[in-house]
C-alpha cells in the first residue's frame, strides 16, 4: 500500500522528440518548485504555465516550462507540477537526483492514478481506462480505452447491475414479506429474467475475449541467410540505427526486438540471426534456435534473400525452416542487381521458391513503402473487428465470468426451491459486477490494479 | 454525598418496563447486580402496545436468540401463545420463523411474575424524570415523586414515552401510550446531559369487542396443528389454540378514506416525523397503491376468550367517526363495538450513532439505551437490545469485556451494528435480508450460537445448560451415525445433503435412528445442518472481505481531521460516528471505499511509525 502523504515524482516516457516531462504531486509540490527554481516560483491561479531557469550545476542552466495545477483541480486532486525540458538523459538524471535530495520519492507504478482514485477524481473503471490508454499500442485499443473512459463500460454494467438488483430484491421480498398477499416474482419468472441477464453478461464477455487477444502486440520477424541484408532492412524499416550492420556474416547473434510503427498497428519487429542450413558450432545452433522461436511467434515473417548473389541454394534450404503461415518474400539489395536484370532475376526466384518476391533496397528505398504496407495488411487481417468491444482488462473479464457462474447457481437453486441460497448467489453476482466500478473494499485488488499502471499519467 | 439508604442505592437501574426493560432488568439481576426496575405501573410491564403477537420473519429468529441467551420472551410466548404458525414453510429453513398470537393479558402477567421472582430485582412504581450525571458519568435517577435512586449504571428503555404526542384525527394530545402519560421531563433531562434526540412516528389500529364481531363473514386462518415452540426449554405447547380471521377492505372503504384525507394527520402536515415504510397506515396504503382493489385485514384475538380483537392491517390516525365508518363497511365488523380507537404517536428517540457497541452512550459513561428509544420498532428488536444492554451494564460494573455479538453470530448483532453505523431514517425493523450470514443465523441453531455465551456471562440457568449439553451430544451421535453408514456406497449424511433429500423426510423410518429416540428438534437441526453444509463455504467467502476490515480496530482517539487525504464530508461523518473498526466505518452511509482505503493507509503509516519508534527505543 502506498503512502498517500508523500510527495512523489515520475518521468513520463519520452516521446519521439527530445522533450522530457517530470511530474510531481503531493503535499510538498509547491515547496519543491520553490526550491527547484530558486524562489522564482509563485503560486498562481488554478492552472498556470510559466518559464523558469533551472540550475543543473555551476556551468549548466536550462530553461524549463512549468505547468502548475493547484489542488483539487489537477489530475491527482493534489497539487501537480509538470516540468517540461528539452534535454538529454544525463541532465534528466541530474534533475531527478535533485528531487530525491529534496525528500521526494519516485512514484510506484500507477501511483498518480491511484491518488486520483483515492481523491475521488475518477472511479476505478476510469482509472483502469487511463492505464489502457497508456499501454494502448494501436488505434483500435485506443478507441476501446476511450470508450471505457467515457463511461460506456460503466453504463453497460450499471444496466446489468440494476437488473440483478431488481430481480434480487424481488426474491428477497418474497423471503421477508411472504405474509403479504402479493407475489413479488414467481420462481419461473425470476429464472427467466436471470437467464436474460446471463446472456447480456456472456455477450459482454465475448467482446472482452476478442479484445484480450490484441492487448499483446502482434509481431513481425525478419529472416534470411546470414548477410542477406536483414539488419540493414530492419534499420531502414525502423528509421533508426537499431541493428549493428557489418559485411561480416553472422553479425546479428541475438534476436533484436524493436517497435515498428505502421499506419494501423504497432508491432514488435524481430531481427534474427541469419539462419544457416547446417549450423557449424554450438554458438550457431543457439542463435538459430532463438531465431526460429522468435519467427514461430511472429504473425508475419519477411523472408529476405540477397538478390545480387545469384545462388540461392542455401536460401532455399533456409526457407524450409520458416513455418509461419504469413510470409512476405523480399529480394534485398536490388540496387546491386541493376534495373535491367531485375525482372529476369525475379522470374528466376519465382521458379525456385514458387512465390513472387518484392524487390527492396535499403539503399535507394525502393519497395520499402510496399513492404510496410504488406506487414500492416497482414496484421489487419488478423485483427478485423466489426465493433469496438467493451470489457477490457482481465479483472473485468473475471468479474463478469464469476457473475455468470453465480447467476447460473442462482437459477439452479431457484429451480430446486432454495430461494434463500439463490439470493446469496445473486448477492455474489451483484458484488462481482459492482467491482467493475469502485465499490471495492479489498485493498489487495486495489494494489493489483494499480501495480499495472505505468508511472505518470 | 447525601446519606443514601440501601433502599435507594442500586448497581443498575432500568427505566421502563417494556420488552427491552423487562429483559434488561431480568438479565442484570440474574447475573447478580442489585437491580431496580422503575416503571410507571407494575401492571403495564411487558404490555403489548400494538400487535398481540411475537415472532415473524427475522423477528422469530431474534426471539429465539433472546431465549438462547437466557431471556424471558420465548418462555412467556410458549406459556401464553394462542395461535402458533411457522412462517415461510415453502422456503428454506434459514428463512423460516415462528410466529405466535399470544394472550396479551396473560403475557404481561407472566413476565411480571418472572420479574417478581427474580432475585436481586426491585420493582419501583414511579416515573423517572431526571438522569443525574457527574462529569459525564451516571450518578443517579430522580423520580417524579421526589425520590432519588443512586446507581453507576442506567439502562434507559423509554419506548414511545419521551415527549409522546398522540394523534387521532385533528385531535392531538400528549401521551406515552393509550391512557398513559408522556415523559416530557426525562426527555429534557437527556438533552441537558448532552444527548441529541430525534423524532419518529408509529401507529396502531383500533381494538374491537370480540363478542360483537361476526366471524362467519370472514375467512378462518388456523394455526399449525403441531405448534413449534419458541423456547429451547419448551418440549410441547399444551394450552388450547384458536384461529385468526381474515377479511378484506373494499372500494367503499377506500372512498371514505380518500374523502377524509383532509382530516388525516399524516397528510395534513400535523405529523411531521417519519413512520415505518413496512408498516404503513391504511390511508398510506390506499394512496400509495391506488390500483389495489382490496387490502387484507387480519382480525387477531388479543386473548383466548376473544375479549378484544386487534385489526391488523388497518393502523390509522383518522378521526374516530371515520374509523367507525370504515369498520361499519368491513365484512365481519359491521356491528362491532370499538374498545380503543387507532392512533398515531410521535416520540423522541436517541439517534443510535451515539452508542458504543456495548449499547452505552459515547457521551455519558454508564448510560445504556435499548429498544424504541434507539429508533427501532418491534418487541423482539427491543428484547434483543434489552438483554444485551442489561448484560453489558453489569459487565461494565464487573470491569469485564462487553458482550458484543458479531454480524456472523446473531441477528441481534446485525441489528446493533446497523444501528451504530447506518443511522435511522424510519423505525428500524429486522429483515432476514439485512444479514450477510443469513444461512447460518437460523432459529434451529440459535442455542448453538448463543447459549454458551449466555452461560459465560452468567445468564443461562443450570437447567438450560444441561438441556443444551444433552442436545449437542444427541446431535453429535446422530451425525456420527449418518456419516459412518452408507447405502449404495453413499453415506447417509451425503444423501441428506442433496437437494430435496428423501432421507430428510423419512429419517424416523430408519431403525437405528428410531432406537436413538431423539427429540424432533435434534433430528430437525441435523437435517438442516446437512442441507446448508455445502453453502456455508460460499457464504464465508462472500463475507470474507468484510471480516478482514472487521478485525482492524480504529483507535478511539483518531483525529480524522489530521488525515489530509480524507474528504471533508467523510471527516465529518466519521468524527460523528466514531466507528470502532474499519468494518463499522465501511458501513456508515456516505463513506466510500476510497475513504476506507485512505484511513487504512493512514493507520498503516501510523503503525509503521510506532514500529520504527519501538525499534529506536530498543
Amino acid at each position: 500500500m502506498y503512502n498517500a502523504n508523500d510527495t512523489i515524482f515520475a518521468v513520463s516516457s519520452p516521446t519521439s522528440d527530445k522533450r522530457v516531462i517530470i511530474r510531481i504531486t503531493g503535499p510538498g509540490t509547491i515547496e519543491t518548485c520553490r526550491k527547484l527554481f530558486d524562489n522564482q516560483f509563485a503560486l498562481g491561479a488554478k492552472r498556470s504555465i510559466s518559464e523558469h531557469k533551472i540550475k543543473i550545476d555551476s556551468s549548466l542552466e536550462l530553461t524549463a516550462l512549468l505547468y502548475f495545477f493547484t489542488s483539487p483541480n489537477s489530475y491527482t486532486g493534489d497539487d501537480v507540477a509538470e516540468i517540461h525540458i528539452y534535454t538529454n538523459p544525463s541532465v534528466t538524471e541530474a534533475i531527478l537526483d535533485k528531487l530525491l535530495c529534496l525528500g521526494l520519492r519516485t512514484a510506484e507504478p500507477g501511483e498518480f492514478t491511484s491518488r486520483a482514485y483515492l481523491n475521488g477524481r475518477m472511479d476505478l473503471a476510469q482509472a483502469e481506462a487511463v492505464n489502457e490508454i497508456i499501454v494502448s499500442s494501436n488505434q483500435f485499443q485506443l478507441s476501446a480505452a476511450e470508450n471505457l473512459l467515457s463511461g460506456k463500460l460503466s453504463q453497460t454494467t450499471e444496466e446489468i447491475r440494476s437488473s440483478i438488483m431488481d430481480c434480487m430484491s424481488r426474491i428477497e421480498a418474497g423471503l421477508d414479506f411472504s405474509g403479504e398477499d402479493i407475489e413479488f416474482i414467481s420462481r419461473n419468472e425470476a429464472a427467466e429474467k436471470l437467464t436474460e441477464i446471463k446472456t447480456q453478461l456472456e455477450e459482454l464477455l465475448a467482446g472482452s475475449i476478442r479484445y484480450e487477444s490484441v492487448v499483446h502486440l502482434p509481431s513481425a520477424g525478419i529472416a534470411g541467410a546470414p548477410n542477406a541484408g536483414k539488419s540493414t532492412l530492419t534499420n531502414k524499416l525502423l528509421g533508426t540505427e537499431r541493428s549493428i550492420v557489418s559485411h561480416e556474416r553472422k553479425t546479428t547473434r541475438d534476436v533484436l526486438t524493436s517497435m515498428l510503427n505502421l499506419e494501423h498497428y504497432n508491432c514488435v519487429l524481430f531481427d534474427c540471426a541469419g539462419l544457416i542450413a547446417k549450423p557449424e558450432n554450438i554458438l550457431d545452433e543457439l542463435a538459430q534456435q532463438s531465431a526460429i522461436e522468435a519467427l514461430r511467434n511472429s504473425m508475419v515473417v519477411v523472408f529476405c534473400i540477397d538478390i545480387s548473389k545469384e545462388d540461392w541454394t542455401e536460401d532455399y534450404e533456409i526457407r524450409k525452416l520458416i513455418n509461419t503461415k504469413n510470409v512476405i518474400p523480399a529480394a534485398a539489395k536490388c540496387d546491386l542487381a541493376g534495373e535491367k536484370n531485375l525482372p529476369a532475376l525475379l522470374d528466376k526466384l519465382h521458379n525456385i521458391f514458387g512465390a513472387d518476391f518484392l524487390p527492396v533496397s535499403a539503399k535507394t528505398g525502393q519497395g520499402m513503402k510496399e513492404l510496410l504496407e504488406k506487414i500492416d495488411s497482414f496484421l489487419c487481417i488478423k485483427n478485423s473487428y466489426s465493433e469496438t468491444p467493451l470489457a477490457l482488462v482481465s479483472r473485468h473479464k473475471k468479474a463478469a465470468a464469476d457473475a455468470v457462474s453465480n447467476i447460473n447457481d442462482a437459477i439452479e437453486e431457484l429451480n430446486s426451491g432454495n430461494d434463500e441460497v439463490s439470493a446469496m448467489s445473486l448477492r455474489a453476482a451483484y458484488k462481482e459486477i459492482s467491482q467493475i466500478e469502485q465499490h471495492n473494499l479489498d485493498d489487495q485488488i486495489l494494489n493489483n490494479i494499480f501495480s499495472r499502471f505505468c508511472i505518470g499519467k | 454525598m447525601p446519606n443514601v439508604s440501601n433502599k435507594t442505592k442500586f448497581d443498575c437501574i432500568v427505566i421502563g418496563g417494556g420488552h427491552a426493560g423487562a429483559e434488561a432488568a431480568h438479565a442484570a439481576a440474574r447475573i447478580g447486580a442489585n437491580t431496580c426496575l422503575i416503571t410507571i405501573s407494575r401492571d403495564t410491564i411487558a404490555k403489548m402496545s400494538c400487535n398481540p403477537a411475537i415472532g415473524g420473519l427475522a423477528k422469530g429468529q431474534i426471539a429465539r436468540e433472546v431465549d438462547a441467551l437466557g431471556g424471558l420472551m420465548g418462555l412467556a410466548t410458549d406459556a401464553t401463545g394462542i395461535q402458533f404458525r411457522l412462517l415461510n414453510r415453502s422456503k428454506g429453513p434459514a428463512v423460516q420463523a415462528p410466529r405466535a398470537q399470544t394472550d396479551k393479558y396473560k403475557y404481561k402477567d407472566y413476565i411480571r411474575a418472572m420479574l417478581e421472582q427474580t432475585p436481586n430485582l426491585t420493582i419501583v412504581e414511579s416515573m423517572a424524570t431526571d438522569i443525574i450525571t457527574e462529569n459525564n458519568i451516571v450518578h443517579a435517577v430522580k423520580c417524579a415523586d421526589g425520590i432519588t435512586y443512586y446507581t453507576p449504571t442506567v439502562v434507559l428503555t423509554t419506548g414511545t414515552f419521551l415527549r409522546g404526542l398522540m394523534h387521532i384525527g385533528t385531535h392531538q394530545f400528549p401521551g406515552g401510550r393509550l391512557d398513559e402519560p408522556a415523559s416530557n421531563e426525562l426527555s429534557d433531562s437527556l438533552r441537558q446531559i448532552g444527548l441529541e434526540l430525534g423524532r419518529l412516528k408509529t401507529g396502531t389500529p383500533a381494538r374491537l369487542d370480540g363478542a360483537t364481531v361476526d366471524y362467519d363473514k370472514t375467512e378462518i386462518q388456523a394455526g399449525d396443528e403441531k405448534p413449534v415452540p419458541f423456547s429451547f426449554m419448551t418440549d410441547k405447547i399444551t394450552q388450547p389454540q384458536i384461529p385468526c380471521w381474515i377479511t378484506y377492505t373494499n372500494e367503499a372503504i377506500h372512498k371514505i378514506i380518500r374523502d377524509n384525507l383532509h382530516q388525516a394527520p399524516l397528510y395534513t402536515g400535523q405529523i411531521k416525523s417519519t413512520g415505518p415504510r413496512y408498516c404503513p397506515s391504511i390511508e398510506t396504503k390506499i394512496i400509495r397503491f391506488a390500483d389495489k382493489e382490496r387490502h387484507q385485514i387480519f382480525l387477531e384475538p388479543e386473548d383466548i376468550e376473544k375479549t378484544t380483537i386487534y385489526c391488523n392491517g388497518i393502523s390509522t390516525s383518522l378521526p374516530k367517526n371515520v374509523q367507525e365508518q370504515i369498520l361499519k363497511l368491513l365484512p365481519g365488523t359491521e356491528n362491532a363495538r370499538i374498545v380503543h380507537y387507532g392512533y398515531a404517536i410521535e416520540y423522541d428517540y436517541c439517534p443510535p450513532v451515539q452508542l458504543k457497541s456495548n449499547m452505552e452512550t459515547k457521551k455519558i459513561s454508564g448510560l445504556f439505551l435499548a429498544g424504541q428509544v434507539n429508533g427501532t420498532s418491534g418487541y423482539e428488536e427491543a428484547a434483543g437490545q434489552g438483554i444485551l444492554a442489561g448484560i453489558n451494564a453489569v459487565r461494565k460494573l464487573q470491569n469485564k469485556e462487553p458482550l458484543v455479538l458479531g454480524r456472523d453470530m446473531a441477528y441481534i448483532g446485525v441489528m446493533i451494528d446497523d444501528l451504530l453505523t447506518k443511522g435511522i431514517n424510519e423505525p428500524y425493523r429486522m429483515f432476514t435480508s439485512r444479514a450477510e450470514y443469513r444461512l447460518s443465523l437460523r432459529t434451529d441453531n440459535a442455542d448453538r450460537r448463543l447459549t454458551q455465551l449466555g452461560k459465560s456471562v452468567g445468564l443461562v440457568s443450570s437447567d438450560r445448560w444441561a438441556r443444551f449439553q444433552n442436545k449437542i451430544e444427541q446431535m453429535a451421535n446422530l451425525k456420527k451415525y449418518l456419516q459412518e453408514n452408507r447405502t449404495e456406497g453413499i453415506s447417509l449424511w451425503d444423501r441428506l445433503r442433496r437437494p430435496n433429500s428423501e432421507l430428510a423426510e423419512k429419517m424416523n423410518e430408519d431403525e437405528k435412528v428410531k432406537e436413538m429416540k431423539l427429540p424432533e428438534d435434534v433430528l430437525y437441526s441435523v437435517i438442516i445442518d446437512a442441507k446448508y453444509e455445502g453453502y456455508l463455504g460460499k457464504q464465508e467467502r462472500l463475507a470474507a472481505g468484510m471480516k478482514t476490515l472487521e478485525n482492524r480496530n480504529i483507535p478511539s482517539d483518531l483525529d480524522y481531521n489530521t488525515i489530509s487525504h480524507l474528504r471533508y464530508e467523510a471527516r465529518e461523518r466519521l468524527t460523528a460516528f466514531k466507528p470502532g473498526t474499519l468494518g463499522q466505518a465501511s458501513r456508515i452511509s456516505g463513506i466510500t471505499p476510497a475513504d476506507i482505503t485512505v484511513i487504512q493507509i493512514h493507520l498503516k503509516k501510523h503503525e509503521g511509525r510506532e514500529m520504527k519508534n519501538e525499534i529506536r527505543n530498543d
